[in-house]
């Protein structure tokens, strides 16, 4: 058994290791094929079930559990969710791991994961990830207003 | 109309997403189902020997004892200490795991481990044992509950 606190540098390796057997075309399939198989059944079952607040059940719950440094924002009225990861944990552990080499697209995955998937139950998003490299980034998503 | 804001830093919480034992396997089962047996073990042995080469060259300089800390750390992190019994005798570190946390954990939310998620004690401390020029052997594994015995020993060729 690994820990569950080993699992980010085990999940670079796996998308260099996919790279390596095929292209980077394959680790966004996985990416895709994640966001289906684990994502969805969690995040897209709680925004159909609660709509656009299920995204703070959701994130409220996985942050706190990662020991992320965050503040996260809904206001229901605009109907808007926010996430400000000050310093995220998985891209922070992996830039501490100098004796190993992360996957040079890391943070890719969280651009595949989620938006995609909001976008099939009717939010819209923003994301900014000019800052990877510090561990920060900010994503949005919104009901679009009609 | 209400608005919520949770602000939270690093140290307000103990790091333990237990949901990553589920996103392990996953990774590891479309390897297997992509790649074959030999892709997981390829998968697991890249892993492992570039993410414990810090614990390897610790197990070359200090021997089992670093092993074994190492071990007990894992279960310590996973709250789970009670599971675990190590016994190093004789240029031997034994390892008796009563039931794996992270298989209770992944059931617990109807998560079935893929038939490869054994690689993750096999393949890795193999790994592990062969870059620290060690031995070892999985002496016997229940994948229901993952109760596991398995040994490291000095090797001679």
């Amino acid at each position: 058994m690994l820990s569950c606190t080993e699992f980010i540098p085990l999940y670079s390796e796996l998308f260099k290791y996919i790279e390596d057997k095929a292209d980077h075309a394959a680790v966004v399939r996985y990416w895709q094929h994640i966001s289906k198989e684990y994502v969805e059944p969690r995040l897209g079952e709680l925004v159909k079930e609660k709509g656009i607040e299920g995204c703070w059940d959701y994130w409220t719950k996985a942050l706190n559990e990662e020991a992320a440094d965050f503040t996260i924002t809904y206001d229901e009225e605009e109907q808007e969710f926010e996430i400000i990861m000050h310093y995220c944990p998985s891209k922070g552990l992996l830039n501490q791991l100098t004796h190993m080499e992360s996957y040079h697209d890391y943070c890719g995955h969280c651009a595949h994961l989620y938006a995609p998937l909001l976008k099939e139950y009717g939010l819209e998003s923003e994301e900014d990830y000019s800052e990877t490299d510090k561990a920060k980034c900010k994503i949005k998503f919104y009901v679009p207003k009609k | 109309m209400a608005k919520r804001v949770m602000d939270r830093r690093a140290a307000d919480n103990k790091y333990l997403h237990r949901d990553f034992h589920v996103s392990g396997d996953l990774g590891i089962q479309y390897v297997g189902e992509r790649y074959g047996d030999n892709g997981v073990k390829e998968y697991l042995r890249r892993f492992t020997t570039s993410y414990y080469s810090p614990l390897i060259a610790d197990i070359k300089e200090r021997g089992l004892a670093a092993l074994k800390e190492h071990i007990e750390s894992i279960y310590e992190i996973e709250e789970a200490s009670e599971v675990l019994k190590t016994t190093i005798k004789d240029d031997e570190l034994l390892v008796e795991v009563s039931r794996c946390p992270a298989i209770a954990y992944m059931k617990s939310i109807g998560h079935t481990p893929s038939k490869w998620y054994i690689e993750e004690t096999r393949t890795v401390n193999e790994t592990i044992a062969d870059n620290a020029d060690l031995g070892f052997e999985l002496i016997h594994y229940d994948i229901e509950t993952g109760k596991a015995a398995y040994r490291f020993f000095r090797r001679c060729f």
